[in-house]
């Protein structure tokens, strides 16, 4: 059998996630600021300076210390329109469930109940966009800034048009032996994604694409690097240097059952 | 079910368990004495690991045996020699009569040469204490010790002022055997045997008179000083029974050693730590300009963002299966 082993509950993760984002919610909230005009006490242009228009409200950290709200994304270019556009993406909320699945209620359109060694997830995200107003003359009052609005670096905007997108999926676990060189085994931890949808979202294509993307978040970020962070953490609370592998011969490791994600190690204490 | 679950299996645990016991020394310097014989012994010792270890369900375990280095083994022997006291008397007296001669022209019958009368063996101790460097026989020495120790969590602060879920394991029952000697070279006769010859030697140079010592010895049918310092010391032909009859009875080293390794292993360092509050995101350092929405826009081109942590609740270990466990809530 192996050396360690370690395992953390959904709905620990659960709480996790929830915590973070109240604690941090920079790791939810991405925007692409916009930027606002400052005036002098005559009512002169003097500066601007950025405006981080969001869909959704953020609240400040309830921790002590500098921690920020957004992370900066970079604005997006649309042909035709020479000013960059702001937007934001917002995750409002996120799950995460382990077979057998208690969390999470899958749209029809997914095969429900989950299968042995599966997860499930879903996320409510917000996406904003700026719309370019029909007369861009109407930032002329500003002295001098109709000649220069197309220099600024991104649209001017106080909201932004919003909508909701709900998305589920569901797979499971994967892990590749390789040798990274000189003999050193490696187990790289991929991502079987079963299958992906979004709820109520239209033409085809959009989904597809979108669906696209976020299964790459999933394959190459959020679910490797829980379990990445589990034997990080597995290992850690022993305390001592040790190298670690996954532990070989076993049906599934890591397991994701018993609304648990866990995970055996094989362990050499230095 | 717990938030999170820790195991380690019991090769593991061992490994964790010989690294929070490191080489540090143990010294001892223990003394007793028996009719006649003061006896004395200094050593160090230093815990090399845990050579078995057995889970029991609960929270105890079984360590089958200690493995211990010996460093120093040192006997030091005094001799409390009873008084010898020998009265005059006349080692060469004149003849009364002289053959051919007829009576003696003088001192007839009279004492030529007379033996003063002596006390020995009056000091306090009148034999060292002398050494006997055992260190040759290091290698031989046979200790087999075990004990069962049971292991909680505690919050704790360690030395950097972070505060950790702790394990640890305290003995409850040391058991330490009687040492014993696998003179396996045959070593140990010749040891003892130099190192009376040595004492013998020092004793020698402090009694001015030694023809006298060898007059009384030769009354009390010694050949030698050293066969009678042997004699004193009741070394006879099992010089690793006498040996081990000092160590162990009348010095009581198990007890010496028990009283070592239970404090020392009281005094050990955590096996596990766990931080709490326990760290989902690191602090870090990060770039201003990678993010908005501050309360106070950080003056300079970084900030340190604090780790995002929950405090643990509800910590417990308990051994269960061959393993050891560690459970844990999250008070988020």
């Amino acid at each position: 059998m192996s050396d360690v082993y370690g395992a953390i509950s959904d709905d620990a993760i659960q709480r996790i996630i929830n915590d973070t984002h109240v604690k941090a919610p920079f790791l939810f909230n991405y925007v692409a600021p916009s930027i606002r005009f400052v005036q002098d006490d005559a009512g002169r242009l003097v500066d601007t300076e950025e405006l981080w228009v969001t869909c959704s409200p953020v609240e400040d950290s309830p921790l002590d210390g500098e921690v920020p709200r957004f992370t900066r994304m970079q604005p997006f270019s649309l042909p035709g329109i020479p000013v960059k556009l702001p937007y934001c993406i917002q995750i409002i909320d996120a799950a995460l469930d382990f077979h057998p699945g208690n969390i999470i209620a899958l749209p029809p359109e997914l095969p429900s109940p989950l299968s042995e060694q599966n997860f499930s997830m879903s996320a409510m995200v917000q996406f904003g966009m700026a719309c370019i107003p029909d007369k861009l003359s109407a930032l002329q009052p500003i002295p001098n800034l109709a000649k220069h609005v197309w220099r600024l670096p991104v649209l001017p905007v106080t909201e932004l048009v919003c909508f909701t997108l709900n998305v589920f999926a569901f797979g499971r676990v994967t892990v590749t032996p390789e040798n990274i060189g000189a003999g050193i085994p490696f187990d790289r931890i991929g991502l079987a994604v079963g299958g992906i949808e979004i709820v109520d979202i239209e033409p085809r294509g959009l989904e597809n694409v979108v669906e696209c993307y976020l299964i790459a978040m999933l394959k190459s970020y959020v679910l490797p690097k829980l379990i990445l962070s589990l034997e990080d953490q597995v290992v850690k609370s022993l305390g001592l240097t040790v190298t670690s592998k996954l532990t070989a011969g076993l049906p599934d490791n890591p397991a994701i059952e018993e609304n648990e994600l866990r995970i055996w190690l094989d362990v050499k204490v230095i | 079910m717990s938030d999170v679950t820790f195991s380690v299996n019991e090769s593991t645990f061992k490994a964790v368990f010989n690294k929070a016991y490191p080489g540090k020394k143990l010294n001892f310097n223990e003394s007793g004495s028996k009719v006649l014989v003061w006896l004395g012994v200094e050593g160090e010792i230093h815990i090399e690991g845990a050579g078995g270890i057995e889970f029991e369900d609960g929270n105890t375990f079984l360590l089958k045996e200690l493995e211990i280095g010996w460093d120093k083994l040192i006997l030091r022997l005094g001799l409390d020699v009873p008084n010898v006291e020998i009265g005059k008397f006349c080692l060469l007296r004149m003849p009364r009569s002289i053959p051919f001669w007829g009576d003696a022209p003088f001192l007839g019958d009279e004492c030529l040469v007379e033996f003063p009368g002596v006390t020995l063996f009056t000091g306090k101790p009148d034999i060292g204490p002398f050494k006997l460097n055992l260190n040759a026989i290091i290698p031989y020495i046979v200790t087999e010790i075990g004990g069962r120790y049971f292991i909680y969590i505690n919050k704790e602060k360690d030395s950097s002022g972070k505060f950790y879920q702790m394990v640890h394991a305290k003995p409850t029952a040391v058991d330490v055997d009687p040492i014993s000697i696998s003179d396996t070279m045959g070593k140990l006769p010749a040891i003892i045997q130099g190192g009376i010859y040595y004492a013998a030697s020092q004793m020698i140079k402090y009694i001015p008179q030694t023809w006298m010592v060898d007059v009384v010895l030769s009354f009390l049918g010694f050949p030698t000083l050293t066969a009678f310092l042997l004699d004193l010391l009741d070394i006879h032909d099992d010089v690793e029974d006498w040996l081990m009859d000092v160590l162990n009875v009348s010095i009581g080293i198990d007890n010496v050693l028990y009283q070592l390794i239970f404090q020392e292993m009281l005094e050990s360092k955590e096996l596990f730590k766990i931080e709490d509050p326990y760290p989902f995101i690191d602090a870090k350092t990060l770039d201003v300009s990678d993010f908005g929405g501050y309360k106070t826009t950080p003056a300079g081109s970084t900030f340190e963002l604090p780790a995002i942590t929950a405090p643990v609740t509800d910590a417990a270990v308990e051994f269960a299966e061959d393993n050891m466990f560690i459970r844990f809530n999250f008070g988020i």
